[in-house]
């Protein structure tokens, strides 16, 4: 643990340097990823304006599981935005590299570069979340606040394993590109909703097929006491932040047994 | 290929036509040769298909009408959305940002059909190799009685002509932003931010109908509208800006200051092109 | 140290199909089954330089890739100093330095300096000992002069030195040079070759290169193993291979005169005319030698120039590949 730490640390400055030489990107990726996110924003106000509600919840409920999936996005793309790179690390043979180190193959494509201009989708989530949260009716307790804490973070490691997961399917796969496309419009577009409006089978499918539940549609129910609209017993709700970090721990050993088919480009 | 069989006198065209359908091969190619590509991305239309289906019925449930809108014409619309957002705003903007990367726009440059040409052709390219995409969409929309035809054959025969002519504004302001390469190596945040812009201004996302009063004049005013849209709402039988001709003059209009702008960036950005890796 | 056993490495690629519609037909298209290397055997000791050989695509780099763990075998078994690969990657990774001639294994973004104190902390190698070594380092290749260039902007061939430099930081016990001169001018080629010898010297350390440049392998290498087909052709020393493709010396004579040409002859060789007017004299020389041949021809008539041709690795390089079916 002393070792990750200390490599941790060695490859958080070569990235903080790698990133400084892109200062002149730096401003634009924050802009891009500002419109990126205000466009999804957009996308639930105009609906929201236009239909009052949906499947049942009020416009500041949905407001509620929209930033509430925003900010697990958004730990997922400070922290682990590195995980979608995993196809060009393959195909242009950068993985090589990290095989030939004597470091965690893992940590080192995690550290490939500073995650600064996902600050974007940060400074989003907190004004989404700053918006909806006092206009939701939620009567808080401490352990609510910290149960939020907890799911926000399983959300983004959620997010960040299924990237995990599509990357690592290119060692054997010679193009994952349209699933990074697949899974980031499954989540920004469809992941706004409250997921009962996909019927009782695409509740279920969301829950434990492709698991968009727990990135905001859960989490936001068991904050608003909308358990109702959960398909499964309500108490359970708690304990879906786990489904996040298994998830991701589950992806890292995939990741790894993936790399196994690592065919190296070029002669 | 036919071109084949003409007399000697045009054998500067044949060498043209066929260099240009080479290219539109090798964008066809590209898109097709990753097979796992192709299936994941058929599977992705046709999963956003019945999700948007689903999302729009039940975002109507109980209501008739909203804006005006009933809920059959708006699934029908999400479903077509979806299929000319596919088409005008693939995943890969154009083959360009890609090329100048490799170094291999160095010898793009000398080839004769010319850079602008070629990323134009690979579109076209890209554009036949989404149709399978295309295709699953419709069936599955058309399935899940998700899809109303239009009501009269002008109807769709303007769908049609406006259509490609969005599309081609669309391909040709792809071309344009995805110059950004040139300046920059980075191309994820402006990519971003066109991307979003396109999208939403463009009506893919939610149909320009809902769109508060303030906000709507602004967005038809811009060229995104007349790439999904103004197409959709002549499916529809409404007659936007005066109808089929309205909409193709507004067309012509915006791909002439599109062509234009094109034409001016590429000429900036050939000129100090970097090449890099070398 | 480095024990090869038996090695394979299959590849899946795509069936290539061509004609109409050959981008949609490829959808459904079988894929082969290649095989890159194909039971390859080796053994190398301690403090051994070793030319490994072959034509672009007889399976060279699959192995040099399978020896530093990158790509895993489809079968068969590598230890280096006692370590698996792909079994014990981080100890294999310190016994191993790494040099590839057309990728940078440096951080390409930043200078030169930055990446080689990474190296130093991800290694753990003790600052004096980082200073000491980069030092000794210097004085043959000369990196400190654009030790805060970044490693984009440097020429190839300060960049070749800077991955050779990062390579041996950590003073692996084994280096793997894959075409580590291509593209170098001649003086970048002598400053690598002088370095990978001295640290051969100096600390034993085993060197495994490949190369198409055979002034690399005779400067080098005692010992070649050639590869073809995934199959190693030939294993052992670098005379002995000379010996066994091109047996033959050749003493070149340009005459005086053209009707003395007549005259020139020796026993025991082979006398051919050129079409320049020279002679040449080709001879065994387990049978007679160079100063007798020369003695002879030269008593016969004035001699105006004369050569003598030691076989060229290059020519027996291109006879192996020749007889392999290339």
């Amino acid at each position: 643990m002393v070792e990750l730490a200390k490599d941790f640390r060695t490859l958080l400055r070569v990235a903080w340097l790698t990133e400084m030489e892109y200062r002149a990107n730096f401003l634009i990726s924050i802009v891009g990823a500002l419109a990126y996110n205000a466009s999804q924003l957009l996308f639930i106000s105009v609906l929201l304006h236009a239909f009052g509600g949906v499947a049942g919840w009020t416009g500041p409920q949905v407001f509620v599981l929209f930033g509430i999936r925003m900010a697990s996005h958004s730990v997922c793309a400070f922290f682990f935005r590195r995980m979608t790179d995993l196809d060009t690390v393959v195909h242009t043979g950068e993985f090589d590299r990290y095989l030939l180190r004597p470091v965690s193959l893992f940590l080192q494509l995690l550290m490939r570069r500073f995650n600064l201009q996902q600050f974007g989708d940060v400074v989003i989530a907190a004004a989404v979340l700053g918006f909806a949260l006092p206009r939701a009716a939620i009567d808080w307790t401490p352990a609510k606040a910290l149960w939020l804490v907890a799911a926000v973070a399983a959300g983004g490691m959620l997010e960040a394993g299924l990237q995990l997961v599509r990357g690592a399917l290119s060692f054997r796969w010679t193009n994952t590109e349209s699933m990074t496309g697949l899974i980031e419009t499954v989540f920004g577009t469809f992941g706004n909703f409250p997921l009962q409006v996909f019927g009782g089978v695409g509740a279920v499918f969301f829950t434990l097929v492709l698991p968009l539940a727990f990135v905001g549609w859960i989490p936001a129910a068991m904050l608003l006491g909308r358990q109702d609209s959960l398909w499964f017993p309500g108490w359970l709700g708690w304990w879906s932040p786990l489904v996040g970090v298994g998830c991701f721990a589950l992806a890292i050993v995939f990741f790894g047994r993936q790399s196994r088919h690592y065919a190296s480009p070029g002669s | 290929m036919t071109a084949g069989a003409r007399p000697s006198g045009a054998r500067g065209v044949h060498d043209t036509v066929g260099r240009a359908w080479a290219m539109v091969r090798l964008g066809a190619a590209n898109a097709l040769v990753f097979r796992a590509n192709v299936v994941v991305s058929m599977l992705s239309v046709a999963l956003q298909t019945v999700l948007l289906v689903t999302v729009w019925r039940a975002v109507y449930s109980g209501r008739h009408s909203v804006a005006g809108v009933t809920g059959d014409r708006a699934v029908s619309y999400a479903v077509l959305g979806l299929v000319l957002g596919h088409l005008a705003l693939p995943w890969r903007l154009s083959s360009l940002p890609e090329r100048v990367r490799e170094g291999t726009v160095a010898t793009d440059i000398i080839r004769p059909v010319g850079v602008v040409g070629q990323s134009l052709l690979q579109s076209i390219g890209a554009a036949v190799g989404a149709l399978p995409g295309v295709a699953t969409a419709l069936l599955l929309g058309a399935l899940l009685g998700g899809l109303t035809m239009p009501a009269t054959v002008s109807a769709a025969f303007g769908f049609m002509l406006t259509a490609a002519l969005g599309w081609l504004i669309a391909t040709l302001l792809n071309l344009m932003v995805s110059m950004v390469a040139f300046w920059t190596t980075d191309t994820r945040g402006p990519f971003y931010v066109y991307r979003a812009v396109a999208s939403f201004a463009s009506g893919a996302l939610v149909p320009l109908w809902f769109m508060p009063d303030w906000l709507r004049p602004t967005l038809e005013a811009l060229p995104f509208a007349l790439q999904v849209f103004a197409p959709l709402q002549l499916w529809f039988s409404e007659q936007p800006l005066g109808g089929v001709g309205g909409v193709v003059l507004a067309q012509v209009g915006w791909l002439v200051v599109a062509a234009l702008l094109t034409a001016l960036v590429s000429w900036r950005a050939l000129r100090t092109v970097v090449i890099n890796g070398g | 140290m480095i024990e090869v056993d038996a090695l394979v490495k299959e590849f899946r690629t795509a069936g290539s199909v061509d004609g109409r519609l050959a981008g949609l037909r490829r959808l459904w298209a079988p894929s082969r089954l290649v095989r890159a290397v194909d039971g390859v055997s080796f053994t190398i000791q301690r403090g051994e330089v070793v030319g490994y050989l072959g034509a672009n695509g007889a399976g060279k780099s699959t192995t040099i890739k399978m020896l530093t763990g990158i790509v895993r075998p489809t079968s068969g078994t590598v230890r280096v100093n006692g370590v698996v690969p792909w079994q014990n990657r981080r100890a294999h990774a310190h016994n191993i330095g790494v040099v590839f001639g057309q990728k940078s294994q440096l951080w390409y973004d930043l200078p030169l300096r930055v990446s080689l104190e990474t190296i130093r902390d991800l290694y753990r190698v003790e600052d004096r000992d980082y200073r000491a070594r980069l030092a000794e380092f210097d004085e043959v290749l000369g990196v400190r002069d654009f030790l805060d260039t970044p490693i984009r902007s440097l020429s190839l061939g300060q960049r070749m030195r800077g991955d050779l430099v990062g390579a041996m930081l950590y003073r692996p016990e084994v280096l793997y040079l894959d075409e580590p001169t291509v593209g170098l001018d001649v003086v970048a080629k002598q400053a690598l070759r002088e370095f990978i010898a001295a640290q051969n010297q100096q600390y034993g350390t085993t060197v495994v290169i490949t190369t198409h440049d055979m002034d690399d392998i005779e400067q080098l290498c005692r010992r070649i193993v050639m590869i073809d087909h995934g199959s190693v052709v030939y294993d052992g020393d670098l005379p002995v291979l000379k010996k066994r493709y091109l047996p033959f010396r050749d003493v070149v004579i340009t005459p005086a005169d053209d009707s003395d040409a007549a005259l020139i002859r020796a026993d025991h060789s082979e006398r051919i005319e050129g079409e320049d007017g020279t002679i040449t004299l080709r001879f065994d020389p387990d049978v007679t030698t160079a100063p007798a041949v020369i003695a002879q021809a030269a008593s016969a008539t004035g001699i105006d120039d004369l050569k003598v041709i030691e076989p060229d690795l290059e020519d027996v390089v291109r006879l192996i590949y020749a007889e392999a079916g290339r």
